[in-house]
């Protein structure tokens, strides 16, 4: 049962009980009532006794109408009072048919009185005062009785209320005693199970299964705990997840640290092999041209100081030395000239792109002032890198282009370009000599060649130089031709710039 | 101005026997100088400028013109350029330096340590001569030097 019905019913017994207690007062009050009222008229007959007994004196002395009159109506009334008097008990029933048959006697007595002659009234008013004499004695017997009734209904009246408050004060002390002994109980079980849970026991359940206010909260305490430990679980899941967190950090920081030191080592390593590539190229450029020098230097002194002692064969063999030293000489050229392009510093800048290719050309058709060449050139858009490197590009494609068109009558060579797919694309087409598809990855290797240094001379360093220039520029080349039919040659470059990779160590 | 005049009048700097012929052959050639000293190494370099008696110093650092080369045995070819440039007696002497070098850092050190010139030699020897020539002709020649103009 909930605490709060038991509370009030704790405050309605007492309620209940004093209604109890007011029905039996009132009913105790109504029988004092009714016992005083009937002792009232018990003592009101009395009275009309003694006022008979008076009239009944006046009319012997006096005689009369008016008297005889006064005495009927006494009578009269007499007899309606003595017909309401109740009659509960035997013996007030008693009294009552002997009030009421005296009340006959003496109805017959005054008839006898009214119409006897005066000296038969003597004999006659001392039965009637005898028998009034008896009724008195009995009416007040009467009275007596309801008397008493007054006074036990009061005292019953009394002993009801007196045991009414005792039962209702041992009553309400027994319900709050037994609600008492259970709210402290619950609350013992509920502080202990708390206790438990604050001393960090999350387990622990609150064994409270009554169907009161104290279970439920025992329930609602379970529930809670529950939820406690299950965010606490996923407070300790988290914290776990923190820490596992915080070593992977660790962990990737240490790496990093180590992930630089490598590179450091590695960025060492490779400035002291970039040094060391250096004083090789040195080495080369200085000193392998030295004797290249000295082979078609003293080869021209031979033919120079001693050409008349030698025959044409001999003379043609030592121009095959002189060809081969100045060949060998422009190899150690180019391959310098590509090797710096691999470490030389980038400049980054919007290049007009259309102009640099027009100035290129320009420059080269004035070495070439005999062949008739067309060049169009269609729009280009700007593009962004490095001049110097750029001008290489178009330098070595328009050398080729020029180069490799020279047996048309009329050399035709078209420039142009398109931004498209974030990047700029630009083209190279002429009419030439073009070259066969299945040599096309050839085309960009250092010293491939797919013609013949007979047929047209160079080294074959010139596309590499291009490649490595677009490579640096994070661009592309490519190229498409056909024997005798002309080849086109394409290079695209980011439209944004970005950071050139490591190879782009500073030369010092 | 007169190209047969006494005294030494260029000095060649050149540790390779082959340029260094070479080299002489192309200034005769051109029938520009008749004293041509040539050394093979930057230490010998400084001795011909400024050791030996004082007189002979004198006279040598009167030169028309020093060839240079930069990579030299002992002394290189820089050192003995910043020497010369260091001594008020030889520091507006014309210095061409003649190398097989193309590295960039060659040329501007060269040219930051006060070079007159530089000249890369050719591998072709026509080439070669023709450039020896030309830088001749114009020294020799052509250029003025303090106390030329009198």
């Amino acid at each position: 049962m909930l605490i709060r019905t038991q509370l009030r019913l704790a405050a309605v017994l007492p309620a209940v009980l004093a209604l109890l207690i007011s029905c039996i007062l009132w009913s105790a009050n109504l029988a004092v009532d009714r016992a005083k009222r009937d002792a009232d008229l018990a003592e009101t007959v009395l009275r009309f006794n003694f006022e008979l007994n008076i009239l009944t004196q006046e009319y012997v002395l006096y005689g009369g109408r008016r008297i005889e009159i006064q005495l009927r109506k006494r009578h009269q009334s007499m007899g309606e009072l003595l017909a309401r008097l109740p009659a509960r008990e035997a013996e007030e029933r008693e009294l009552i048919d002997v009030l009421k048959s005296g009340q006959e006697d003496l109805g017959s007595f005054y008839d006898l009185l009214l119409v006897s002659k005066p000296e038969a009234r003597q004999q006659l008013v001392g039965a009637l005062l005898v028998k009034a004499q008896e009724m008195r004695a009995k009416t007040w017997e009467f009275a007596t009785i309801q008397h008493q009734y007054v006074f036990e209904f009061q005292r019953q009246a009394d002993t009801i209320v007196v045991t009414a408050t005792i039962v209702l004060g041992v009553c309400s002390m027994i319900l709050m005693a037994l609600m008492a002994q259970r709210l402290v109980r619950g609350l013992g079980q509920l502080e202990d199970g708390v206790q438990q849970v604050a001393a960090g026991d999350f387990e622990h359940q609150i064994r409270l299964t009554k169907a009161d206010e104290l279970g439920s909260l025992a329930s609602s305490f379970n529930r809670m705990i529950h939820q406690l430990r299950d965010s606490y679980t996923s407070i300790d899941t988290l914290t776990a997840e923190i820490v596992r967190r915080q070593k992977a950090e660790a962990e990737l920081q240490l790496l990093n640290a180590e992930l630089e030191e490598r590179v450091h080592l590695r960025t060492t390593e490779l400035e002291a092999a970039n040094k060391e590539l250096e004083a090789f190229s040195y080495s080369v450029s200085h000193d392998l041209r030295a004797p290249l020098r000295a082979i078609d230097g003293f080869s021209r002194k031979v033919v120079v100081n001693y050409g008349d002692k030698l025959d044409d064969e001999g003379r043609r063999q030592l121009q095959v030395v002189r060809d081969n030293a100045q060949r060998m000489g422009q190899l150690i050229d180019d391959l310098l000239g590509f090797s710096r392009m691999g470490r030389r510093n980038m400049a980054r800048q919007v290049l007009d792109m259309e102009s640099q290719a027009r100035a290129v050309a320009a420059e080269q058709r004035a070495l070439e002032p005999r062949r008739s060449i067309e060049f169009t050139f269609l729009p280009l858009p700007p593009a962004h890198g490095d001049p110097a490197m750029l001008r290489q590009v178009w330098a070595n494609l328009l050398g080729n282009s020029i180069k490799f068109s020279r047996q048309r009558p009329i050399a035709h060579i078209e420039v142009g370009g398109r931004a498209e797919g974030g990047e700029v694309i630009y083209w190279v087409k002429d009419d030439g000599a073009g070259f066969d598809m299945r040599y096309a990855d050839k085309l960009f290797g250092v010293f491939q060649r797919l013609h013949r240094q007979d047929e047209f001379e160079g080294t074959g360093v010139g596309l590499a130089i291009a490649l490595r220039i677009l490579a640096r520029h994070h661009g592309r080349i490519w190229a498409e031709g056909h024997p005798d039919a002309g080849a086109t040659f394409w290079f695209a470059l980011p439209l944004s710039a970005q950071d050139e990779p490591l190879s782009g160590e500073p030369s010092s | 101005m007169n190209a047969n005049d006494e005294g030494l009048q260029v000095l060649l700097v050149e540790d390779n026997a082959a340029d260094a012929e070479l080299t002489m052959d192309a200034l005769r050639d051109a029938k520009l100088v008749n004293h041509v000293q040539w050394v093979k190494d930057g230490a010998e370099a400084l001795d011909v400028l400024f050791k030996g008696g004082a007189a002979a110093a004198a006279e040598n650092q009167r030169l028309k013109l020093v060839l240079l080369d930069l990579r030299l045995p002992r002394v290189d070819g820089h050192e003995v350029l910043r020497a010369i440039r260091a001594d008020p007696r030889t520091k507006l002497m014309p210095v061409v330096v003649l190398t097989s070098s193309h590295e960039e850092s060659d040329v501007v050190r060269a040219y930051d340590l006060g070079a007159n010139s530089y000249l890369v030699k050719p591998v072709e020897s026509e080439a070669f001569m023709a450039a020896v020539r030309e830088l001749g002709l114009y020294w020799m020649l052509l250029n003025k030097l303090p106390g030329d103009i009198k």
